[in-house]
């Protein structure tokens, strides 16, 4: 099928399989390798991306459903590519990068919620970021770093 | 090869179900991409429903709420709406990752499993639509739709919740415990300190909704007391005597209908 949406603000027209699962798509037609492939599961949240500003494990969803979406990776997270994000700073500040696997999924989740009204507290943030999960279990430099964003 | 059919309309929809009855259905996309995971063959026809606007929304009125089958959790708990005249269910719905609330429609919820989130709808009356071709329009108890195959070509559409009736009272905990969460969700209907109607509902992951009939014949029975709680514990026993309900949690569960009941009375 032929589908057309906007990846980072650039739009793209892809003939694709309609199921193939997004993060496919735009790691290995659009070469965004930012989000990263996990557990392809449900589970470990280091695909998640933004559909239409809601954040999506792109492992989860058909290519098929963003037809004429918006969709944000970690690669568009400024619009200058030589300046960090408020949310990488912060996360940079408090070592909370670990071995790195996990952190396009948690920018991408941070993101989210950064945008959401009211920012959630420290503890509404644990449960939020329940979908994403560190494998250097580095959760309470991630929580800080989240925090210290949200405030 | 897959073959997507977008229909735009349920009647578009329910043609598309006759003509190809072995079609796999699209909504948020996680069954589908489940299946594809498990290095199952792709399906041949996929029916997307995202194109069909006739059951997306939410309507609040004075007889009652309409969610539309497509509705996704992110949708329902984003509403402010639904946030104030029905917060036992938005409660329910605003529990786990935020990555799975925005794919999870509450059409797949009432049809399937997700304990979380069933006992909420179950205690509050919730009755599901379902349209056919071949069967007429019919609305069913959320709780009779629970391991029942909808008919050939039949399908979800929307998901009802009665209006809330003055002096209605509700509840809903999730009990994080050892060997496995435990939700309860409950309504009642008080009048003069008495409790009139009483719906009490507990999920867990291998028991999604179960009614416990015990507790509510007590509560229903007359004015608010502490008998219902001895009730609820033999009724855990009862429907799970493999015991995959912790005692921790059963504990728990115990203690908040108590402070729900004190609270009431």
């Amino acid at each position: 099928m032929k589908l057309t949406c906007r990846v980072n603000a650039k739009k793209e027209v892809l003939d694709v399989e309609p199921l193939t699962p997004l993060i496919e798509v735009l790691r290995d037609r659009l070469a965004l390798i930012g989000a990263h492939q996990g557990c392809t599961g449900d589970n470990c949240g280091a695909c998640t991306v933004l559909v239409n500003d809601v954040p999506v494990y792109a492992c989860q969803v058909p290519v098929c459903q963003v037809d004429g979406a918006e969709v944000r990776t970690v690669e568009g997270l400024t619009s200058d590519p030589q300046r960090l994000a408020p949310l990488q700073e912060a996360l940079a500040r408090a070592g909370a990068t670990a071995c790195g696997f996990c952190t396009p999924g948690m920018l991408m989740i941070g993101l989210a919620l950064r945008q959401r009204q009211p920012r959630p507290g420290p503890e509404e943030l644990r449960e939020l970021l329940s979908g994403n999960l560190c494998r250097c279990t580095g959760y309470e430099a991630i929580v800080q770093a989240m925090v210290e964003v949200m405030e | 090869m897959t073959f997507l059919h977008r229909p735009k309309s349920i009647k578009e929809l329910l043609k598309t179900r006759h003509d190809l009855p072995d079609a796999m259905i699209l909504a948020g996309g996680a069954g589908v991409m489940k299946a594809l995971h498990k290095r199952e063959e792709p399906p041949h026809d996929v029916i997307d429903l995202s194109g069909i606007e006739e059951i997306k929304g939410i309507q609040v009125g004075r007889f009652g709420t309409w969610l539309g089958s497509m509705t996704t959790l992110h949708a329902l708990t984003d509403d402010p709406l639904m946030r104030k005249h029905h917060p036992c269910l938005t409660e329910a719905c605003s529990h786990g990752p935020p990555q799975v609330r925005a794919r999870v429609s509450i059409g797949g919820i009432a049809s399937g499993h997700r304990y979380e989130v069933l006992p909420a709808l179950m205690a509050l009356g919730a009755r599901v639509e379902f349209r056919g071709q071949q069967t007429p329009q019919r609305r069913d108890r959320v709780q009779d739709t629970l391991n029942q195959t909808p008919a050939p070509g039949e399908v979800v559409v929307a998901v009802h919740l009665p209006p809330q009736v003055e002096g209605e009272q509700v509840l809903f905990r999730r009990i994080q415990g050892g060997s496995g969460d435990v939700v309860i969700a409950g309504r009642l209907q008080v009048s003069e300190g008495r409790v009139t109607q009483a719906a009490l509902v507990i999920g867990t992951p291998s028991q999604p909704g179960l009614h416990l009939a015990p507790v509510e014949e007590a509560l229903a029975a007359g004015p608010i007391s502490a008998r219902p709680i001895a009730l609820m514990e033999q009724a855990y026993v009862d429907l799970d005597p493999e015991g995959t309900v912790s005692s921790y949690a059963r504990a728990a569960s115990a203690r908040v209908l108590r402070s729900w009941l004190e609270h009431l009375s």
